[in-house]
């Protein structure tokens, strides 16, 4: 026998460890083919549920099943199942079938497939927020089938009011993602699983609100191994708030896209919600819709747009609002919002710091509708703000604080075409033009004075600038610049603006360069600087053509300066300077105006803001360029201001119609009383004239003449009675008669030919008379070299009186060398005619002159009548003794004799 | 090494069984993934039949429809809810007919020997379900009968309820199939004399305006633009026209056989037109409608339609100079026949630069340059000109949205202004004649329409043709580098120096007079950038020019060392605490210092007059 062949021990022990194997292999097929040939499940013994359940404890969890079954399939099939969470009080998920399938072997080993049916799931009273078990998914059925890279899903359930519905593909990353952990460092399992349920009891309670609906999901694979996810929900009508009631909707509709990469991290996805005749709480919107977008988590990447159209709430009505918003810090948030009269068009960012940016490029706001915002009502109404019509806004830069919002900022542009503050308004400023009002704007909270400056202010064309204090009492600062209608500062500047403008006819509108400062309901801190400059006005009834006035004023004192007042119509009339000051300090009767003003300006422009009349009697008056205007108006208690005026002209002038020169004049006005003394060249002569009372009814003058030239005088005086007729030529003559004069009374200054009073003159006058005793045969002797019979008179003296334009001489006695004539008589100066008679007297005889002898009716001189009749300028002298003068001579005893009235 | 029998044994045994196992799993298919479902999750056709009338529900290019007892869009809400419940009918939850047979009960007891409804379901692969549905005569609950009559499965309350729902409640209420973002086109034909208006959506270069989207324009009766607002509102809401309610009336009743309106809307490849009738309802709030190609008559609210009745300025554009103001080249202002030209120039260091150049007819004597913030918000703030609210003056009563846009009477209104912009060879004129209180009317040259709007942004603008109404109002600025080196202020009457400053290599500034250093500093500051608020061209009352200031400039140190230069302004009198007058002596346009450099420079002076 040939023995066996020694084996080593390792081959022995490698021969019998695969026999063990096989042998151990083989019942294990066995067992397996059995089940694979089966045509039902088979139900595993209890030491393999035990198994199972140890395992889930080991997880974390408690796992019941009525029995687990294994399929012809190789799936494991648990009824009747439950699952606890180890920390939660109650079942969690329960199902009547739960079908799991697993691959053991191979490179795509594990879980190949899961199928629910009936499932259930629930938030365990200890989760709940309501500390009672909820359910939260019932009839859940759902099927998720691994095919390669892909879970095939099919899932449907019921969660409350909801039905939702997933089918499509799943990466089979996501599941793995998702998949819960536990230990470690992170929040325990059940703790995490007690969050997501108390988070989706939240969301189910909220769905519960709402009127039910579908939600239906389906997921898309794309080849690179993600999905992409739709949704569309399909909602049914009406919300129920806690707060806010019941929210009326309808047709509301949800869909959104969501796509998920390989390893199932969201990616892109969108949001869309809609719904329509929203209503709530009285406010309503005909639609209502929601657009969010976004990619994955990330909250700076989403964006968004809301849609509210035709709404109503707050009164509005009609409102369109549009919004859109992102997450993305640097790109602005954009609102839209339209109603049927306003438009405003908004964005809003939030700075680095944390300040909320708002801008708006352009709004048109109606009043109307602003007018809906109690707040701003209010406010408006407590500053005494009015509005009207639209507001219109643009390049608007707000600035907000970061929680509360309150306005820390602003600017931007406004145009108003109906505001009305502080009285200031477009058409006031510029009636009629339908001007607006329009300002740059800018708002700084921590400026400390003016936190509101309009710049760029454009008021119906009167531009500046305006800083204002918002606070009550805070102070302003108005900056104007433009031709305004003064009345349109009238409550901003108060009494002395009224009174200012109210002495003005202005036929244009005055440009102003005005600076207001004060404080709000403060009118006495209010002071007012500026220019204004004026042309073609009546001051006070006198014509001017511009001047240029600089204001200065206060609450104790107004001072304005006049510059280059100039009057009349043309350069001639002359301008004056000066200024005219009210001292507020004083009673109100006695503040003001205090005019002082001095040049060139013709009186009656003057006289004529003392009187039209006054000024019309003055025209005559023509003054030379020279000429000096000097006008002190100082205010009274009885209304009746004190004028003082002075005009010095050195320079010849016409006054009347006579031809003057080197006048001082002098006029003062005291309580109605007017006194006027003017020293003037006249006829040759110096004149003095004072007029005292009121000239416009006889006032009281006094005149004296020095001097004159009596033919000029009696021209003066023919003139004065003919009014513009040209007096006849006087006789020529080689001397000139001087006249002295004094005269009282009364004068009419449009009527001066109707003088009232009395005076006396003294004539010398080297030509005055010559009394030919013989008539024309004393001329023939005259001629010879005779002149015996020839008398001369030089000089004429005596009282006279005037009354109705008649002068009255009751003792004029003219008196020459050899002679004295007394004659009584008058003077019409409406002619002027002159009517004498008198007496002729010689003077006692010294020695004998022979020719005196030829003088042979001196005895008769005695009965000689002088008569002097005729036009004042070249009147007539008969000397004879007539016999009708003789008898007739009774009759003109009245002759010259001065009126009673007139003596009184 | 050699392997034994026994292993080979088990080997063979073990490769025998796992064939096996292999074949018998082969074979294996994997069960359904509902299999105790009755109906397929999505069907494409659905046919209710109650008591003999039926309901048919069809989807049709992804939309549902009733094509029967009337031809409608499906209310996709109510279909939706129909199907989700039949998804939810599991057969596991029912029981065998045989068993209810072997406890006595027979189908009529379930309902089910004459059924109320037959429900039939056809899914999109062509497979019907039929089913009978059948309510239990004693406790109204619903049972279903299976297509193989096999076993009988109890229904939900919210099944039945979704059976029980009215065909008229499968109807949407909106009248047009189009959507607002296909709307094409919009025609009315409206009114005794069959008067016609087109609205078309498309895109068509204007002067300019760089168009790139489409706009909505009137077609006819005439060619031209319409709002770009109320435009697309009027018609999204048209396309979102509700019925208010179905209604059985005859043609004469509801006064269809004659409409009063017909509105067509034209979408993307297709067109529907609606009939508009009679008024109906307590206050004739409401008017019978049917579409064309429908028979089906409905009623509408009056006041939907109600932007659609009036005549054709509702919808004109309101905009009169809807241009953009990038593209404008130069612009010429004309009023009371005075003009001013004003032209852009490209500056190549970016930003755009605007002059004021001599041209035939302009009031510009000399060239000038134009503050460009002021002409680009002039070009802004026209181009945003919208016409105002019409209130009740367009159609005698409040029309939310309508503007006062009307047509021109004919010769035109005389314009009080004109503005000719220039974009590049084009040429765009527009008119600015009075209006009602507070606005003007605008319109273009030639223009049939004329809007009035509020040009209270506009300022005086419009009325400016002087040139020193838009000149550049900084009138001087150093360049960088550049500082004030000497000042000196004097009385202009006598030469009275009034003070002097100058500053030292060290930068301290040393002064006399009213120049004092600190003072001196301001000033300079001060003068370095001269800025005007305005350009007065009038008198302003400041009187003759009393003092002059000599301003001595360095230039910024460089290869041919710092050079000095003079600048001498004339100084009016101060016009308060913040206005001063002043001129350039080279300059001839006097100019008021903007209020913040005044306030330096005034109380260096006499007050005037006093």
């Amino acid at each position: 026998m040939k023995p066996r062949p020694a084996t080593s021990p390792v081959r022995r022990f490698l021969r019998g460890l695969a026999n063990t194997a096989l042998y151990l292999m083989l019942p294990c097929q066995l067992s397996l083919l059995w089940v694979v040939t089966r045509e039902g499940p088979i139900e595993l013994p209890g030491m393999f549920a035990r198994l199972i359940e140890e395992r889930a404890a080991g997880a974390g969890a408690r796992l019941h099943a009525r029995r687990y079954l294994l399929t012809p399939q190789r799936t494991l099939v648990a009824e009747e199942v439950a699952v606890e969470v180890t920390g939660l009080q109650g079942e969690v998920f329960t199902a009547a079938r739960l079908e799991v399938g697993l691959r053991l072997m191979g490179s795509a080993r594990g879980l190949t497939s899961v199928r629910i049916t009936d499932g259930r799931l629930w938030c365990p009273a200890t989760a709940s927020a309501r500390g009672e078990r909820t359910l939260l998914l019932d009839q859940l059925h759902g099927s998720l089938l691994r095919e390669g890279r892909w879970w095939q899903a099919r899932l449907w359930t019921r969660a409350g009011k909801f039905t939702l519905d997933f089918a499509g593909t799943l990466p089979v990353g996501m599941l793995n993602t998702s998949a819960p952990t536990s230990g470690g460092g992170g929040r325990p399992a059940a703790e995490n699983l007690g969050a997501g349920l108390r988070d989706a009891e939240a969301l189910l309670n909220g769905a519960e609100r709402a009127g039910g609906g579908g939600l239906h999901l389906i997921g898309a694979g794309r080849a690179d191994g993600g999905v992409d996810l739709t949704a569309e929900g399909l909602l049914g009508d009406d919300w129920l708030d806690e707060r806010l009631g019941i929210i009326r909707f309808r047709r509301p509709r949800f869909a959104a896209q969501l796509r998920i990469d390989a390893q199932g991290r969201p990616g892109a996805w969108q949001l869309e919600a809609d719904a329509q005749d929203v209503e709530s709480q009285g406010r309503q919107a005909r639609e209502m819709q929601v657009m969010v977008a976004g990619v994955g988590l990330d909250p700076a990447a989403w964006r968004g747009v809301a849609r509210v159209t035709a709404a109503q709430a707050y009164g509005f009505t009609d409102v369109d609002l549009r919004v859109e918003a992102s997450g993305d810090g640097r790109v602005p948030w954009r609102a839209r919002l339209r109603t049927p009269a306003s438009a405003v068009d908004l964005t809003w960012r939030r700075l680095a710091d944390g300040t909320s940016e708002l801008r708006c490029p352009s709004a048109t706001l109606a009043v109307a509708d602003l007018a809906r915002l109690p707040a701003l009502r209010s406010g408006l109404t407590d500053a005494g703000i009015t509005l009207e019509g639209s507001l219109l806004l643009a390049d608007v830069d707000l600035r907000c604080a970061p929680d509360t919002w309150a306005l820390r900022a602003a600017a931007g542009r406004v145009a108003f075409s109906g505001l009305r503050a502080l009285g200031l308004r477009a058409e006031s400023i510029a009636p009629g033009q339908g001007a607006a009002l329009n300002a740059d704007f800018r708002f700084d909270a921590a400026a400390p004075d003016f936190p509101l400056v309009l710049e760029r202010l454009d008021l119906a064309g009167v531009r500046g600038e305006a800083h204002c204090s918002l606070r009550p009492e805070g102070p302003f600062r108005l900056n104007l610049r433009g031709e305004l209608a003064p009345p349109c500062l009238d409550r901003l500047l108060g009494d002395w603006w009224i009174q200012l403008w109210g002495l003005f006819q202005l036929t244009a509108r005055p440009h102003a360069v005005i600076e207001v400062e004060g404080a709000w309901g403060q009118p006495l801190r209010t002071t007012t600087r500026g220019a204004v400059t004026l042309a073609g006005f009546r001051f006070m009834h006198a014509p001017f053509r511009s001047v240029a006035v600089r204001i200065d004023a206060d609450a104790r004192r107004t001072w304005i300066g006049l510059n280059r007042l100039a009057g009349g119509a043309v350069e001639t009339d002359g301008a004056v300077d000066g200024e005219v000051t009210w001292d507020w300090s004083k009673p109100l009767k006695v503040a003001g105006p205090r005019v002082q003003v001095s040049g060139n300006l013709q009186p009656w422009i003057a006289a004529t803001i003392a009187g039209p009349e006054l000024g019309a009697s003055l025209r005559a008056l023509e003054l030379p360029p020279s000429r000096q205007l000097t006008v002190d108006v100082a205010p009274r208690a009885d209304a009746q201001p004190t004028v003082s005026a002075k005009v010095l002209c050195a320079e010849p002038f016409r006054a009347w119609g006579i031809d003057s020169a080197h006048l001082d004049l002098a006029v003062r006005s005291t309580g109605g009383q007017l006194e006027v003394g003017a020293d003037l060249d006249l006829a040759d002569g110096r004149a003095r004239l004072d007029l005292t009372g009121d000239l416009l009814h006889a006032p009281a003058v006094r005149i004296g003449l020095k001097g004159s030239d009596f033919a000029k005088v009696a021209a003066l005086v023919g003139k004065l009675g003919k009014g513009t007729s040209p007096p006849a030529p006087p006789a020529p003559r080689s001397t000139i008669a001087r006249l002295d004069l004094n005269f009282r009374g009364i004068i009419d200054l449009e009527k001066p030919s109707l003088l009232r009073g009395r005076g006396d003159f003294l004539l010398k006058d080297p030509e005055l008379k010559k009394v030919r005793v013989l008539g024309g045969l004393s001329s023939a002797l005259e001629s010879i070299g005779v002149d015996a019979t020839s008398y001369e008179l030089r000089t004429a003296q005596g009282t006279f009186g005037s009354l109705e334009g008649r002068v009255y001489f009751p003792d004029l006695v003219l008196t020459g060398e050899d002679a004295r004539l007394k004659l009584a008589g008058e003077v019409d100066l409406a002619g002027p005619t002159v009517n004498f008679l008198g007496d002729f007297s010689l003077p006692s005889q010294g020695s004998f002159n022979p020719l005196q002898l030829l003088n042979l009716n001196r005895a008769l001189v005695a009965l000689t009548k002088v008569r002097v009749k005729g036009p004042l300028a070249n009147p007539t002298t008969t000397a004879l003794p007539r016999l009708k003068d003789i008898l007739k001579s009774k009759d003109d005893n009245s002759l010259g004799k001065i009126p009673p009235a007139l003596s009184e | 090494m050699r392997i034994s029998r026994t292993t080979v044994l088990l080997l063979a045994a073990n490769l025998v069984a796992f064939g096996l196992v292999w074949r018998a799993t082969s074979s294996h298919r994997p069960a359904a993934e509902t299999p105790d479902l009755v109906f397929a999750a999505a069907g494409a056709k659905l046919e209710l039949t109650d008591e003999g009338r039926t309901l048919l529900l069809e989807r049709r290019n992804s939309v549902w429809r009733v094509t029967a007892p009337f031809d409608w869009p499906a209310n996709i809400w109510t279909v939706q809810r129909l199907q989700e419940e039949l998804r939810f009918i599991s057969l596991g939850k029912g029981f065998p007919v045989e068993e209810a047979k072997a406890n006595g009960e027979s189908l009529a007891a379930y309902g089910l020997a004459t059924p109320r409804w037959t429900l039939k379901v056809t899914g999109e692969a062509g497979g019907v379900t039929e089913a009978k549905v059948g309510l239990m005569p004693n406790t109204r609950k619903g049972f279903l009968l299976t297509e193989d009559r096999s076993r009988i499965i109890p229904l939900s309350e919210a099944l039945v309820a979704a059976l029980e729902t009215k065909p008229e409640a499968y109807r949407v209420d909106k009248v047009f199939e189009i959507s607002d973002f296909e709307a094409r086109a919009v025609s009315i034909r409206r009114g005794p004399n069959d008067e016609v208006f087109t609205l078309v959506s498309e895109t068509r270069p204007r002067v300019g305006v760089a168009v790139t989207a489409p706009e909505w324009r009137y077609e006819s009766p005439f060619d031209t633009l319409a709002d770009a607002e109320a435009t697309p509102k009027a018609v999204a809401e048209l396309t979102n026209l509700r019925v208010a309610r179905f209604a059985d009336a005859t043609a004469e009743e509801s006064g269809l056989n004659a409409p009063t309106l017909r509105i067509a809307l034209e979408g993307n490849a297709r067109r529907q037109a609606l009939l508009v009738g009679n008024p109906t309802g307590e206050k004739g709030n409401l008017r019978f409608a049917k579409l064309e190609d429908n028979p089906a008559v409905f009623l509408v609210d009056a006041a939907a339609l109600k932007v659609w009745s009036y005549h054709f300025p509702f919808f004109l554009s309101s905009r009169p100079a809807a241009f953009d103001p990038p593209l404008v080249t130069g612009l010429t202002l004309s009023h009371q026949g005075r003009s001013l030209t004003l032209r852009r120039l490209d500056a190549a260091a970016g930003g755009t630069r605007w002059e004021i150049p001599v041209v035939p007819g302009s009031t510009a004597t000399k060239r000038r340059e134009a503050d460009r913030a002021q002409v680009t918000r002039f070009l802004q703030d026209l181009a945003g000109l919208r016409a105002v609210e019409a209130g009740g003056g367009l159609t005698g009563e409040m029309t939310p949205g309508a503007r006062r846009v009307s047509a021109l009477p004919v010769p035109a209104p005389e314009p009080q202004q004109k503005i000719e912009l220039e974009f590049g060879n084009d040429r765009l004129t527009l008119l600015v004649a009075k209006g009602s209180p507070g606005t003007r009317l605008i319109y273009a040259k030639d223009a049939k329409f004329g809007a009035e709007c509020d040009v209270g942004l506009l300022g005086g603008l419009l009325t400016q043709v002087e040139p020193q109404g838009w000149r550049d109002r900084t009138v001087m600025q150093l360049p960088q580098g550049a500082k004030v080196t000497g000042l000196r202020l004097t009385e202009r009457a006598g030469g009275k120096v009034l003070g002097e400053a100058r500053l030292a290599p060290n930068g301290s500034w040393t002064g006399s007079g009213r120049l004092d250093a600190a003072t001196a500093r301001r000033v300079a500051e001060t003068m370095a950038e001269v800025t005007a608020a305005e350009f007065p061209t009038r008198d302003l009352g400041s009187g003759d020019w009393k003092y002059e200031l000599r301003v001595t400039d360095q230039a910024a140190a460089g290869a041919g060392g710092a050079a000095e230069s003079l600048r001498t302004y004339l100084l009016a009198a101060p016009l308060g605490a913040h206005n001063l007058l002043m001129r350039d002596d080279a300059d001839s346009d006097p100019f008021l210092l903007a209020p913040a450099r005044a306030d330096i420079l005034i109380p260096l002076l006499d007050a005037a007059g006093k």
